[in-house]
């Protein structure tokens, strides 16, 4: 194509251009949730909540730094201060990116493990309906990982689609049933397949790891070496299908865990999510289920025997109030019913929540 | 007959000025140096979302945006991208918190965004159609 205005003159245009649009460069961006809520009873357990009205379980204040350095480099930056951690500060995302191409970019430093849909923006909560993504799907005890990843953009026709490849490792404590448990995931690496022609989208993803925690290791049945935790494989398939034409939202999202080690039980997990959009108002719906599946046989006995088997199931009816444009109020209740805890009978209860989301 | 005839043919020509200026309400713009003649809604749409970041000729494309408060931003979201502005707004918070981009520069003016849009190749803008000179060129009209 001929181009009338000299190679020349367009590069000192684009330049001049550049100085007027300088400030593109830093951008600095804000989100703080701000929750409360209580439990009709004290013998469930959602997301650290009890009888009393507490306020630290959903609140959470997040910034993010993001500048361009030079050329094709640029970084980003996510500090993270969550009520259940007392506010302390943590890098939810730390990242370099080099984008080779307009369709191709490759990040490296601390990157959020994309597990799920609503993995990228899991504590904005702005940009989702819930006050909180579900815990009988959302179950997974860590969010970021440290490593590298690719992400290929495509487009043909009406459809968007993007393939993310991640090589990484995630060594850190979790804290389980109280108690701070090692984990060290190596050899972590996962694909994601996103495609979207409007009002759909699929999401598929797979993720694996070699899984070692002394202290698991160390509370193993000693008869039974399947206990063990030493580099033994985990996997974590995910599909989420969503279909948004504006006014309607639907999102499924199944999910499926897997651990060559007994000590951790395999599950599946899936939501199904609708809401209406009617202004500035949405009222949604969703019916949440996680079951484990304890083995066969004599492993699956000792499983039992240590409580490892549960089935959760949630009915979550809440509406969003979009109250300005960067400003969302929430309330929500939640009933939740365990089918079985800890190998046992369990009990049910609601969880009344309410928060407000912003942007900055 | 023929003073009917004139009636018919003025009616008409007023039909057709009404829709032209109703129709023309909004311009989007480029530099006039800018090789395209034509971009289609889902193009401009698709640029305005930092999906593409050029122009269908290959060059790089900067969008501008109006400001959240003015009325002509919400006309041009709802006709070209078919979308509220909270429906960008929460889209956009994706696209910002993943480091995926964001979202395109804002001017306080259509004056400032004509001027911006006249002075740099780059750039895509939009603005009344009665403020449309020879310093800009139209690439669709709505």
């Amino acid at each position: 194509m001929k181009i009338r205005v000299s190679p020349l003159i367009l590069a000192i245009l684009s330049a001049s251009a550049t100085q007027v649009l300088a400030d593109d460069d830093l951008s600095i961006n804000g989100f703080l949730s701000a929750g409360v809520g209580t439990l009709s009873t004290d013998d469930i357990a959602i997301n650290g909540y009890d009888e009393d009205v507490s306020f630290k379980p959903d609140t959470v204040l997040g910034l993010q730094v993001s500048k361009h350095i030079q050329g094709k480099f640029s970084l980003t930056g996510q500090l993270v201060a969550r009520g259940p951690e007392e506010f302390d500060l943590d890098a939810a995302w730390a990242y370099a990116t080099y984008d080779h191409s307009d369709e191709t970019s490759i990040r490296f430093g601390r990157l959020r493990a994309p597990f799920f849909y609503y993995s990228d923006f899991l504590e904005v909560g702005y940009a989702y309906n819930w006050i909180r993504p579900p815990a009988e799907v959302y179950r997974i005890g860590f969010s970021s990982i440290d490593g590298v990843d690719v992400t290929h953009q495509l487009y043909f026709g009406d459809i968007d689609a993007s393939v993310q490849v991640y090589y990484g490792r995630f060594d850190d404590d979790l804290t389980i049933g109280g108690n701070d448990v090692d984990f060290d995931l190596t050899n972590f690496a996962g694909v994601v397949f996103n495609a979207s022609m409007e009002p759909f989208a699929i999401r598929l993803s797979y993720h694996r790891a070699a899984l070692t925690s002394e202290a698991l290791s160390a509370s193993a049945p000693p008869t039974d070496d399947e206990f063990l935790v030493d580099e033994d494989v985990s996997t974590f398939l995910e599909s989420a299908f969503v279909y948004d034409d504006g006014d309607n939202q639907v999102v499924i999202e199944l999910t499926a865990l897997d651990h060559d080690s007994a000590s951790l039980t395999d599950d599946t997990a899936f939501l199904v999510h609708y809401a209406r959009r009617m202004n500035d108002f949405t009222p949604h719906i969703t019916y949440a289920h996680e079951k484990d599946d304890v083995e066969s046989g004599s492993t699956g006995d000792i499983q039992k025997a240590a409580g490892l088997e549960n089935e959760l199931v949630s009915y979550i009816a809440g509406l969003r109030y979009d109250v300005e444009t960067n400003v969302a109020l929430k309330i929500e209740a939640q009933y939740r019913d365990e089918k079985t805890r800890s190998a046992a009978d369990g009990e049910d209860g609601m969880l009344y929540s309410a928060a407000i989301d912003m942007l900055f | 007959m023929n003073s009917i005839k004139q009636v018919f043919l003025a009616s008409l020509l007023g039909t057709a000025v009404f829709t032209a200026q109703v129709q023309a309400e909004t311009a989007v713009i480029v530099h006039p140096d800018n090789p395209s003649t034509s971009l289609a809604p889902s193009e401009i749409s698709r640029i305005y979302l930092g999906k593409s970041k050029k122009f269908p000729n290959g060059s790089s494309v900067i969008p501008i945006d109006q400001s959240d408060s003015a009325a002509i931003r919400d006309s041009f979201l709802s006709s070209v991208m078919e979308k509220s502005a909270s429906q960008v707004k929460s889209y956009w918070s994706k696209r910002i918190f993943t480091g995926k981009g964001t979202p395109p520069k804002q001017v306080a003016s259509s004056a400032e965004m004509k001027e911006l849009v006249a002075s740099n190749p780059a750039t895509i803008g939009y603005i009344d159609a009665s403020e449309v000179d020879a310093s800009v060129k139209v690439v669709y009209s709505y």
